[in-house]
């Protein structure tokens, strides 16, 4: 009987020290996803992204980063940007001056009050 | 993403089963079986269970629980005839030579010639004469530069005097061939009382070498998936860590040899959908991830188990043994976010950062009890634990770290 008690007491303890709880900071940040061309012709061209998440913060901007250099970024590349909170899929559509046959890398952006996220990088060819 | 619970969640599952097992094995501990039973002196047979007794080989009391009136009493071999387990082993109380006062003996055949066992010796009873059967001995003969070794069976010319007369004579081939054990001494007399014509009970006839049960096992796991040792700046969350476990396999038990220890080998399916926050901050940014991932796993349980405690029909033991894991891994949806502090710019990358081993191998160890042993259908209980160390998180843009995955399962297992 004895030996018993003492079975279950251990058990009791080993399952009741299991127990633990971890903090996770809330994700401010937006999430979206990668850019996509949806068009492109000798004169425009048309971008697009999804939001997965807008976090926590008020998105003011959002919109497309075009360069032929690495690592597109607002103030060093071509920005097309709208004002406000995008819906869950945007798009935005705008005349260029692209190279035809050269390689150029896209990034799409939400700025918010806090920051600006960045989606991965893409590559695309101007094939006009 | 707020407040969670990792590990063991919620809590109050966590402790619901310990109460559950708790409750179990408090319960358990005043649950006996009624198969077995005393001969008292007045010849009067007493059913009850035996309790606190797990082998009774050379036991010099025994502990019955009347089945009556639950009255627990010790017995010392001067207090009974004789007493039986349920699975068919049955001892008497007798006077040996060698002995000052009654010992209880294992009868291993009842008849004209019964056939006793005492502290691996064995003994015939030849209608109310008591005759010790000398082992095998093995000696040196011959002076000291040339010496030859030659093994003696003196019990082999002891059952041919006891067997002496037509039917010995014609068993003195199988008894020139036997051996000092149970099987080979009862198989010997239990064809001298067929050739005679006598009655007699084979008792060690019935209780198999091995007993062999399928068993079906349903269950929670509840995983912790963490580095260790545990790093405060990096911080792993699943949505759940509790997941249900179904197997089913055999067990090798009641060994007649090794009556403690047991075997197990399972096969189980455990599917463990789910989804991971990862966090890490350092002095120069924050990386936070998600990914939903599927995954489902094919496990092998083996074990080896030590029976500890018997209280009366209940057997706890300890497992130790390990758990082959196959695992199939399907990734949903896997993000990154990183964000540097000094210029507040997060750059977003859809990228799988947790990796789990396809194959692996897990120590395991468990505690358990088998409610019902020995009976056709039983209860098994257990809580296991098992550690499995070679998973990998790699986030850039930091290199691999590996996390160490500790489960514990409570299962409940059926039993035939």
């Amino acid at each position: 009987m004895a030996a018993i008690k003492y079975t279950s007491i251990i058990l009791f303890v080993l399952f009741l020290s299991a127990c633990a709880e971890v903090e996770l900071a809330p994700r401010k940040n937006p999430r979206l996803s990668a850019a996509t061309v949806q068009k492109i012709d000798p004169v425009s061209v048309r971008f697009a992204a999804k939001v997965y998440d807008y976090g926590t913060q008020e998105v003011v901007e959002y919109g497309f980063v075009y360069n032929d250099k690495p690592t597109p970024r607002v103030g060093d590349g071509i920005t097309i940007s709208r004002a406000g909170k995008p819906d869950d899929f945007f798009e935005l559509e705008t005349a260029h001056t692209m190279v035809p046959g050269r390689k150029y890398l896209l990034v799409a952006f939400m700025r918010t009050t806090n920051g600006i996220t960045y989606s991965g990088i893409v590559e695309f060819v101007n094939q006009r | 993403m707020g407040k969670v619970l990792v590990f063991v969640s919620p809590m109050v599952l966590n402790r619901y089963f310990a109460s559950l097992l708790l409750l179990i094995l408090l319960s358990i501990s005043s649950y006996g079986q009624d198969g077995d039973f005393v001969v008292l002196p007045s010849q009067e047979k007493v059913y009850g269970s035996m309790v606190n007794t797990f082998d009774f080989t050379n036991a010099k009391s025994v502990n019955f629980r009347n089945s009556s009136d639950q009255a627990v009493n010790q017995y010392m071999p001067s207090d009974l005839i004789a007493f039986g387990l349920d699975n068919g082993r049955y001892f008497k109380s007798i006077h040996l030579p060698e002995e000052n006062e009654k010992v209880f003996v294992q009868v291993i055949l009842s008849g004209e010639k019964s056939l006793y066992k005492y502290k691996k010796v064995f003994y015939i009873d030849d209608d109310g004469k008591l005759v010790k059967l000398n082992s095998s001995y093995s000696q040196s003969l011959g002076a000291e530069s040339n010496t030859q070794r030659s093994n003696f069976k003196p019990f082999v010319n002891t059952l041919n005097l006891i067997l002496a007369g037509d039917c010995g004579n014609s068993l003195v081939v199988t008894v020139m061939g036997a051996k000092y054990t149970e099987n080979s001494l009862a198989e010997i007399l239990s064809k001298y009382h067929e050739c005679e014509g006598l009655e007699f009970i084979n008792h060690i006839q019935e209780i198999p070498l091995v007993r062999i049960s399928p068993m079906a096992t349903a269950g929670l796991a509840f995983l912790n998936q963490d580095y260790y040792p545990i790093n405060a700046s990096k911080v792993m969350v699943f949505d759940r860590n509790s997941f249900p476990v179904f197997q089913a396999g055999v067990r090798f038990h009641q060994i007649r040899k090794l009556p403690r220890l047991a075997f197990d080998l399972s096969v189980a399916y455990m599917n463990r959908d789910n989804t991971l926050n990862y966090q890490f901050e350092n002095s120069e940014g924050l990386t936070t991830g998600t990914q939903v991932y599927r995954s489902s796993s094919i496990l092998v349980p083996m074990f080896v188990d030590y029976q500890l405690f018997k209280f009366g029909s209940v057997g706890t033991y300890i497992g130790l043994g390990g758990i082959v894991r196959n695992t199939s891994f399907e990734v949903d949806y896997a993000i990154v976010d990183y964000t540097l502090f000094f210029n507040s710019v997060t750059t977003v990358t859809e990228e799988q950062f947790f990796f789990n081993e396809d194959r692996d191998f897990a120590p395991a160890i468990k505690l358990g009890a088998h409610i019902n042993q020995g009976k056709k259908v039983g209860l098994l209980s257990e809580l296991q634990f098992d550690y499995q160390s070679k998973n990998t998180v790699r986030v850039w843009p930091y290199s691999d770290s590996t996390y160490k995955q500790f489960t514990v399962a409570f299962l409940f297992s059926i039993i035939f």
